[in-house]
């Protein structure tokens, strides 16, 4: 965000990596028009924000995610697409292409709905939709199936006794006996090409497709209480943690966004055990009377105040620990 | 309010930031730049500007730019009439001509089939290409192999497949330019994606 006095905002990280050598990121935000503009630097070079998905490995929590079980299925594909993304970049090229594909392929809907443009030409971006679509679908499901185990395990951890915690996805193409992916997502599309040219809009694909959190096989959107929604998030976040920490054994960052609040006591215990044997995490709050005291113990604080000068804001280290860092605004 | 622009200087801002990959402060340096220099350069500048649409014409058989009818490509004796190179944009043909390696004829489609854009096939020179292609075929001379050189992006592959479906009955035989490695570049700075469809693209050696 950038201060309502300030130009931009820019924050940078120099990350190293178990013998890799140390990469610079900047990422800066600039006025443009009535909103901002992000700009991405690896090194000093402008790159794109894909760039960075194999770079830093980040598990980030904050506070809008409380709404990852029963909110929108748009929060779900993004949580998932951003894991995705970092356990195999390839997936972020296949995603992109995906979408192009897809505001090709409804452009033309439009087209032949209100200008009579050829629907023969569908034919032209239903190949890449479907092969980039199948791939996307493919790669979900292969992250989930190794989600599972750590998902199960976190679920248990959390709330002993509730019944496995699992993750179905959902598919508006599903696949009959002896079919592959691709093969499912174009007859889909054959089926409903009707229906899409009416509505000028694809109708089928993975940017339609949803995740459905299971305890005991219920899902929990609609049977589960607030209680056992927050666990099965902080469970899902965890479980990622596991499993990027699995690729290469390198953790990923963890940064808690004001969370704590979000949680109650025994919830809280578990997250601070999990920050404590992670090697880098941070975590931003707003009231630092609502983290556990024994977090505060491990780690570094630093407190957020505003500078009357031309800089932003200042970072004033509150005491010295060596761990996890909690910044104070 | 601060003092307005004087509109002569103004305007040249403004018709320097809609060219593409130009924004306003660019615009602004150009203007500057050019209010500066020697007046010979700033009218060497508004002529070659006026030269360029009074004297550049589209060649009628290629669609190349041209200073004649037909473009020097489409003249030449020297060329291989039966090969065919498709390609999106003028600049294209330069490229492939720098290689030196391509001695048969072109078509510049002008673009690439793009709905989002509301670029149809008929916006492009297709229907031309497939004239052309047809005309060669009676004449007893078709084009024994037209190659596909669109960019590999979803745009250009979704015109080259395009191309190849209407172009099979009358050539006999289609090709698209190869992806992969650049020549001279090292394996660990490709990107992924690259790598990836340049294994695809493996061949036995």
């Amino acid at each position: 965000m950038i201060r309502r006095t300030a130009d931009g905002a820019r924050a940078e990280a120099g990350v190293q990596a178990g013998g890799t050598r140390p990469v610079e990121l900047a990422v800066e935000l600039a006025r443009q028009g009535g909103g901002s503009r992000k700009r991405i630097a690896v090194n000093g070079v402008p790159r794109r924000a894909a760039a960075l998905a194999g770079t830093l490995r980040v598990v980030l929590f904050a506070p809008e995610e409380m709404l990852l079980v029963a909110g929108p299925p748009g929060l779900r594909r993004s949580a998932l697409d951003l894991l995705a993304g970092q356990a195999r970049p390839a997936y972020l090229h296949d995603l992109a292409t995906y979408g192009r594909a897809l505001q090709q392929r409804n452009s033309l809907l439009r087209a032949i709905r209100d200008e009579g443009a050829s629907p023969e030409d569908l034919r032209l971006w239903d190949a890449p939709l479907v092969e980039a679509g199948a791939a996307v679908v493919a790669e979900r499901l292969r992250l989930l199936d190794a989600l599972a185990g750590p998902l199960a395990a976190a679920g248990r951890e959390i709330a002993p006794g509730e019944g496995p915690l699992t993750v179905v996805y959902e598919t508006n193409a599903p696949r009959l006996p002896g079919e592959e992916p691709r093969e499912a997502l174009a007859r889909r599309l054959r089926d409903t090409a009707d229906k899409e040219r009416w509505n000028g809009t694809t109708l089928v694909g993975p940017h339609r497709d949803d995740l459905r959190f299971e305890l005991a096989g219920e899902p929990l959107a609609a049977f589960g209480s607030r209680g056992q929604q927050r666990s099965a998030i902080l469970a899902f976040k965890l479980a990622q943690l596991d499993l990027l920490t699995d690729l290469d054994g390198r953790p990923p960052l963890l940064l808690l966004d004001d969370v704590f609040s979000e949680l109650d006591p025994q919830r809280r215990e578990h997250l601070v055990r999990r920050i404590a044997d992670l090697p880098q995490a941070f975590v931003t709050t707003t009231s630092p009377h609502d983290l556990d005291p024994a977090l505060r113990e491990h780690a570094t604080t630093w407190r957020v105040e505003p500078d009357d000068g031309e800089r932003g804001a200042l970072l004033l280290p509150d005491r010295g620990h060596e761990g996890p860092a909690v910044a104070v605004p | 309010m601060p003092a307005p622009l004087i509109e002569p200087v103004a305007r040249l801002i403004e018709s320097f930031a809609r060219l593409p990959g130009i924004g306003p402060k660019t615009a602004q340096r150009l203007t500057f730049h050019l209010l500066r220099a020697p007046e010979v350069e700033a009218r060497n500048l508004a002529a070659a500007l006026v030269a360029v649409r009074d004297e550049v014409v589209f060649c009628e058989r290629c669609f190349n730019i041209s200073d004649a009818p037909l473009c020097s490509i489409c003249r030449d004796p020297g060329r291989d009439t039966s090969r065919l190179c498709v390609v999106e944009e003028p600049l294209d043909v330069l490229a492939i001509e720098r290689t030196g390696e391509f001695r048969g004829l072109y078509h510049v489609l002008n673009g690439a089939i793009s709905p989002i854009d509301g670029i149809g096939p008929e916006r492009l020179r297709i229907r031309e290409l497939l004239a052309r292609a047809d005309e060669a075929r009676r004449a007893g001379r078709p084009f024994t192999e037209v190659i596909l050189a669109t960019n590999p992006t979803l745009e250009g592959e979704a015109t080259a497949m395009y191309l190849a479906e209407r172009l099979e009955a009358t050539v006999e035989s289609i090709t698209r330019i190869a992806r992969g490695i650049p020549v001279g570049g090292d394996l660990e700075y490709a990107d992924e994606i690259t790598l990836i469809r340049s294994l695809q693209g493996r061949r036995a050696v």
